[in-house]
Order: structure tokens, then C-alpha cells, then sequence
């Protein structure tokens, strides 16, 4: 066997590139890229009959126009992108899915089902963006279209990290919301969106989404503390009442957490380093400090409350417990453990720099 | 050509990577909720001290494989010794073909027919078989070279989106030993279980040096603990449990702007795949090898196409995945034999020789 056999015979040589030939067609069943759509935005709403009805959004290739919107209904979200795929003359490929636009009804129904079905899916990655929209889909996406003159990809670099995203806007995957569905302790915050009047987007906030079922909903400056909570809070603007407008710099957390007599407790500190950007009068940096701490605490506390009533962890704060509760406990932890638990929140918050100028 | 014992490390090494990432994290999802350090480490060390007794063993006996020295003691033991591990890499085969296959149209292929991967994977595996093991030896030094940077630059990025909160509880308070005799535990050993047996039957210009293979052995245990640690800081047990490829989903969420490509999970499958491939190869080298040895006057090339036409049929007879997972807790036993059992007795008739060999020399 290990005498390599004698491949250098030109016959043999020959017939074995021969047999190779087949294989440099390369993919099965290829399709050029202009038989192909590729759209960005998917929009789901449900219909009066409980049907689905799917939106595409699909930057367009040709001169006319910049964006097509096709839509459909069904009862799968397969059997009506097969469907739109047999009406188009090009074939629908999901696979640079980019978002995931949900009618509100829809969201506060319940997505478990199209959740699951995207990641079951072979083509829409996880990494897709999920927003949620406040209006009838129909007018926003006839919105969109219209505004989108110049550009097919503004919706989608409205929450582009590195184009239009700021910390006052939520951030969550498809994974993300598989994952809180499943998860004991893990509930996300999907941001909400609305054509606007005169940019093409709006934002109005997040939804408290708890085991994929819209809850309830927070405001921008709460999505915005809940985002520093999670570490993303770098460059979000606060506004101290009256008195100044600061920017985050960084942010850092401690946890201290332990159970007594089966009451959950945690103390966490949230240390932010800001930089001062606007200042209305003459405060002195003590009275910024201090106005921004209360006013991030009572933000956070007003946002735990009501979500503490809704049983939604959505700042993920029985992650904490997991080292107090077996895994049968944690399975309870949001009807048991979460309504229960004792959060105090203390705010530092340190003035980095104060810009060109020496004083405020 | 290699005096140094690199090449058999490599080809060790290579092996178990195109294995670990794929079924492994999977199995010991659904074989344990909380400590899976616990269950790695276990099963890792046993697989260290058996990898040191094989090759312990080989060195003691001075025989050129593991066939020879199994006859040494008796014409049918050796029969009765190898025809499990015969069959066990025969269903390793199968199992990694038909898994893989699947997998590739899961991530990628999708509208390729199962068939016409699986027949391009162990077409490759034959290529590879035919040309012999030196030839494969040299390919894996390749296969390092072209394959390792990707692949460490995806693990890297995979800590892109971890929680390290799912790290607790590091002991649970009723953490038990019952997994290690859970069926999807057992299944996990397909990992450590086929991978070091070629060791045994390397032709003479390989040499193997214990040293190296052990440093190659501790070089794997970091993998062994991303390919499981990864999709579970990511995911938290509850969810990981329910993919198929955990570590394949991990790998999908991670978001990096900078780069060309939207998804880097296709470059980590495909250094993977390439591991595999190997991986393929090897495996029906040794069955070749070992048919060889049992029918010595049919040409070797025969015997490796009537393999590879065999096991191939048998790959393709196999209705779903289900079956497939069956099957898998069929061969358990088997697996059990050649991770363990196999090892030892060759260490002990290793230490046999040695001991004879030390009379003999005392005699004379």
C-alpha cells in the first residue's frame, strides 16, 4: 500500500483528468446572480383570517427604481416566498436577509413560530436584525419606498453599527430572541420603529419582548440605560435635566448577588465616564454628578419595576442567580424568583473631560 | 524523511480536530445540563492514558504494527482482537460520510443531493487512501499550513458574543456521575475513539515519537473545551441543546462589519472539512490495511475499492438521521472496546515482550 501507485503513466494520467471535468461546473443546480433577488428587509404582519401576510423589500437592479416591495399571503412564510418566487421572473434568495420587520399585533401575539422557522432555515442567517413596527405594515413599507429615492438600503443603515445605529436603539438578533425564548433567565428588548415624517425612520423605542411575546414597552432613554446595562452605551447622549447634555464614554459594571431565606438579592454599580458636551447656566460638576445619578437610577428602577410586573427579565439579571439556583429552580425564576427580587442600582458616575473649555 | 515524529502528530492532531467541532458539542449537550469540564476532562483523560499505553505498548513490542504484534501471541487472537476495531471503522466511516454530507447541505449545499456529496467525500478519502500513508502524512503538514490560521481566527472571533455568566455554575450542588452512562456520553467518545488506532500500523519511515505525540494530545484540550464552552457561553445549555450543530450556530452569530465575507462559518467549515477529509482518508487506509493483512494474496487496491464501493452503498442505504443517531448507540459497546480495552491490551502484551526480551538478554 505505501508504494504510491505509478500515476505518471500519461494514459492513466489523462483518463483521471478526464473524470475531473464533470466536477468543474462546480455548484449543483447554479443559478446566476441575475436570476436571483436578494432582498434586505422581510416585513410579517398577520391578516384578519390569521394568515401571514410578508412584505420583501429588494434593492432593485435596474435604473427605475431603487427598492421593489412584493408582497404576499399564506399560512407558512416558506409556502408564500415559494410563492412570490413563482409570480417573479428572478428566484428569492433570503440568504443577505438583513431584517426582520414585525407588525405590532403580530409581535404581541407571539413570534415563537417564525423564530424557530428562521433558525431551523437553512438560508436567513441568524445574525438578521428584528425591529418591530408601530404602523399598519402596508403604509410603512409604501413610505419607505418613496423616501428611498436615493437609497434602497436606508432601513437597513438605520441599524447598521457602523452607519445610522445609536445606544438609544436596541440591537437584537434572531439568535438573541431564539435564545431568550428558550433561556430561563434571558429576555431582549427589540426596538420599534415608524415611518417618519422627515427622516425615513423613526424611532420610538423598545418592546419588552419576554419568551418571544411583546410585553410591553420602554422609551428611548430607557432603552438607552438598559443598553448601558449591557455594555453598548458608548457615545449615548443623556440629558441632565436642564442642566447639561453629557455623552458616555464607558461604561463598567459589578454585580453582588446572594439568596436569603429563598428572596433573591442583587446589588449592582454601574460606573459611567462621561464628557460634557452642552451645560445650560453655570452648574458645578457636583451637581451634574449628582443630577445624572438620580436620574439614571430612577430611570432603571422605573424600567425594572415594570418589568418586574411583566415578569420579563430583560436586563438578564437572574444570569447572577446561577450559581444560587439549581436548574430546576432557574427554570421558575421568572414567575418565582424575578417578581421577588430585592435590585438596588447605585450610579457613579465620573466627568472624564470637560472638552476645549477649562470650566463649565 | 521525518526522523522527528512531527508528521505522525500532525496526521494525530489533524484527525481529531475535523472531528471535535461537529458532533462532539451536540452529544454532550444532550449527555449533560451543568459541568461539562466535568465530563471533558474525564473522557480526556482517559483518552490521554490510552493514547500513552498504545503507544507505550507499540515502542515495548518492537514489532513494525499492531497486527504483527497481536499475531505474535496467537494466530486467532489477532483475529478476534482487530475484526471489532475492523468494524468499528467501518461504521466511523459511515457515520462521519453521512454526517458530514448532511451537514454541508444544512450550511451550505442545500439544493445538492446528499448522494453527490457523500460521493465526492469519500471519493477524496479513497485518493488519499490509495496514494498511501507517507503521501497522507506529507498532505497533513499541508493541510496545517493552509488550514490552521482560519481556523484559529473564527475560534477567536467566536468569543465575539459570549456570556460568561453561563459559566456558572461551575459545580452544581447535585451534580452526579449518572452522565457517564448516558448513551449520548458514550456517543461523545466517537470523537477520542478513532483517530490514534493508524498509529499502530505507520510503515517504518514514520516514526513516532511519545513526547511529541503527547505535547500533540494537550494541544487537543483546548479544542475539546471551545468546541463545547463556545456554543455554551453563547447560548446558555437550554438553547444549545437544541441545534444540531451547536458549534456551527455560534460560529453563524458572529457579526464582524470589517470583514469581505458576511458569513465566516463557511471558513471554518471548510478548513474543517478539509481535516476530515483526512480524517476519511486515514480511516480507510487503516481498514485497508488491515484487510490486507487478513487476505494477502488480493492486490491492496482491490481491497480498497471494494471498501470504499461498500461502504459507500452502505452510507447511502441509510434512511435519516435518526438512524444514524441509532446507530450510533449501537456501536457503543464497540467504541468502548476501541477506546479503551484495545490500549490496554496492547500495552500488556507490550510489557510482555519487554519482559522476555529482558530474560532473554539476561540469559544470554
Amino acid at each position: 500500500m505505501d508504494n504510491p501507485v505509478n500515476i505518471r503513466h500519461p494514459l492513466k494520467c489523462f483518463l483521471m483528468l478526464a473524470a475531473l471535468v464533470p466536477l468543474l461546473a462546480g455548484c449543483w443546480d447554479n443559478k446566476d446572480i441575475n436570476h436571483r433577488s436578494l432582498p434586505v428587509i422581510m416585513g410579517i404582519s398577520l391578516t384578519e383570517e390569521n394568515q401571514y401576510k410578508v412584505f420583501l423589500d429588494i434593492p432593485a437592479t435596474n435604473e427605475t427604481s431603487t427598492v421593489n416591495i412584493v408582497s404576499d399571503t399564506g399560512n407558512t412564510i416558506n409556502e408564500i416566498i415559494d410563492h412570490m418566487s413563482m409570480n417573479m421572473e428572478t428566484q428569492v434568495d433570503l440568504l443577505h436577509l438583513k431584517i426582520v420587520i414585525v407588525d405590532k399585533n403580530f409581535a404581541s401575539k407571539g413570534m415563537e413560530d417564525i423564530i424557530s422557522a428562521f433558525n431551523r432555515s437553512r438560508d436567513i442567517s441568524s445574525k438578521t436584525l428584528l425591529a418591530i413596527c408601530d404602523e399598519e405594515l402596508d403604509q410603512f413599507f409604501s413610505k419607505v419606498q418613496a423616501k428611498s429615492e436615493h437609497s434602497g438600503s436606508i432601513v437597513y443603515d438605520f441599524f447598521e453599527k457602523n452607519a445610522g445605529w445609536n445606544p438609544q436603539l436596541a440591537d437584537t438578533r434572531v439568535w438573541q430572541m431564539f435564545r431568550s425564548i428558550h433561556s430561563y433567565t434571558h429576555d431582549v428588548i427589540v426596538p420599534i420603529i415608524r415611518s417618519g415624517r422627515s427622516t425615513s425612520i423613526e424611532c420610538v423605542g423598545s418592546a419588552i419582548i419576554k419568551n418571544g411575546r411583546m410585553t410591553g414597552r420602554i422609551g428611548p432613554d430607557e432603552t438607552l440605560v438598559a443598553n448601558a446595562f449591557y455594555g453598548k452605551s458608548a457615545f449615548g447622549k443623556v440629558e441632565v435635566m436642564n442642566s447639561a447634555t453629557v455623552q458616555i464614554i464607558s461604561n463598567k459594571l459589578t454585580h453582588r448577588s446572594w439568596m436569603k431565606d429563598g428572596r433573591p438579592y442583587l446589588r449592582s454599580h454601574l460606573r459611567l465616564k462621561v464628557t460634557i458636551l452642552d451645560s445650560r447656566g453655570h452648574p458645578t460638576e457636583e451637581q451634574i454628578n449628582g443630577k445624572l445619578e438620580e436620574l439614571l437610577t430612577t430611570r432603571l428602577n422605573q424600567m425594572f419595576k415594570q418589568t418586574q410586573k411583566e415578569q420579563a427579565d430583560i436586563l438578564a439579571l437572574g444570569q447572577h442567580f446561577r450559581n444560587h439556583l439549581t436548574r430546576e429552580q432557574l427554570q421558575d425564576w421568572r414567575t418565582t424568583y424575578y417578581p421577588d427580587l430585592d435590585f438596588k442600582l447605585s450610579v457613579t458616575t465620573v466627568i472624564e473631560n470637560r472638552g476645549n473649555l477649562k470650566s463649565l | 524523511m521525518d526522523k522527528k515524529g512531527y508528521q505522525a502528530t500532525i496526521l494525530y492532531v489533524i484527525c481529531h480536530m475535523g472531528l471535535i467541532f461537529f458532533l462532539y458539542p451536540s452529544d454532550m449537550f444532550s449527555g449533560m445540563d451543568t459541568g461539562h469540564w466535568i465530563g471533558i476532562s474525564i473522557s480526556y483523560a482517559l483518552h490521554a492514558a490510552a493514547l500513552y499505553m498504545y503507544m507505550k505498548g507499540l515502542k515495548w513490542a518492537a514489532q513494525p504494527n499492531v497486527v504483527d504484534m497481536f499475531r505474535s501471541t496467537g494466530k486467532y487472537l489477532a483475529w478476534i482482537l482487530l475484526l471489532p476495531a475492523f468494524f468499528y471503522f467501518g461504521i466511523a466511516i459511515i457515520v462521519t460520510l453521512r454526517a458530514y454530507s448532511e451537514m454541508l447541505t444544512l450550511v451550505f449545499l442545500s439544493s445538492t443531493p446528499l448522494w453527490a456529496v457523500q460521493l465526492l467525500l469519500i471519493a477524496i478519502g479513497f485518493l488519499m487512501a490509495w496514494q498511501g500513508m507517507s503521501s497522507m502524512a506529507r498532505t497533513s503538514v499541508l493541510l496545517v499550513v493552509l488550514f490552521m490560521f482560519p481556523i484559529l481566527f473564527v475560534l477567536c472571533l467566536g468569543f465575539q458574543n459570549v456570556d460568561w455568566y453561563y459559566l456558572l455554575p461551575l459545580i452544581d450542588r447535585e451534580q452526579t456521575f449518572h452522565f457517564i452512562a448516558k448513551p449520548d456520553f458514550l456517543v461523545s467518545l466517537f470523537v477520542y475513539a478513532g483517530g490514534s488506532f493508524f498509529l499502530g500500523l505507520l510503515p517504518p519511515s514514520i516514526h513516532i515519537s511519545l513526547k511529541k505525540m503527547m505535547l500533540g494530545c494537550l494541544l487537543l484540550l483546548p479544542m475539546f473545551f471551545l468546541s463545547v464552552y463556545l456554543p455554551l457561553l453563547t447560548f446558555g445549555q437550554a438553547t444549545a441543546e437544541l441545534y444540531q450543530f451547536p458549534m456551527l450556530m455560534t460560529i453563524d452569530t458572529v457579526n464582524i462589519t470589517w470583514l469581505l465575507f458576511d458569513r465566516i462559518t463557511i471558513f471554518f467549515l471548510l478548513s474543517l472539512m478539509a481535516f476530515a477529509l483526512m480524517y476519511l482518508g486515514v480511516t480507510l487506509w487503516v481498514l485497508a490495511t488491515l484487510a490486507q493483512k487478513a487476505v494477502p494474496n488480493v492486490p491492496g487496491i482491490y481491497l480498497l475499492i471494494a471498501l470504499t464501493a461498500g461502504l459507500f452503498a452502505i452510507s447511502l442505504a441509510i434512511p435519516n438521521w435518526n438512524y444514524l443517531k441509532n446507530l450510533q448507540v449501537l456501536i457503543i459497546p464497540l467504541r468502548l472496546y476501541i477506546f479503551l480495552v484495545l490500549p490496554l491490551i496492547t500495552f500488556l502484551i507490550g510489557w510482555r515482550h519487554k519482559h522476555k526480551a529482558n530474560r532473554a538478554t539476561e540469559v544470554t
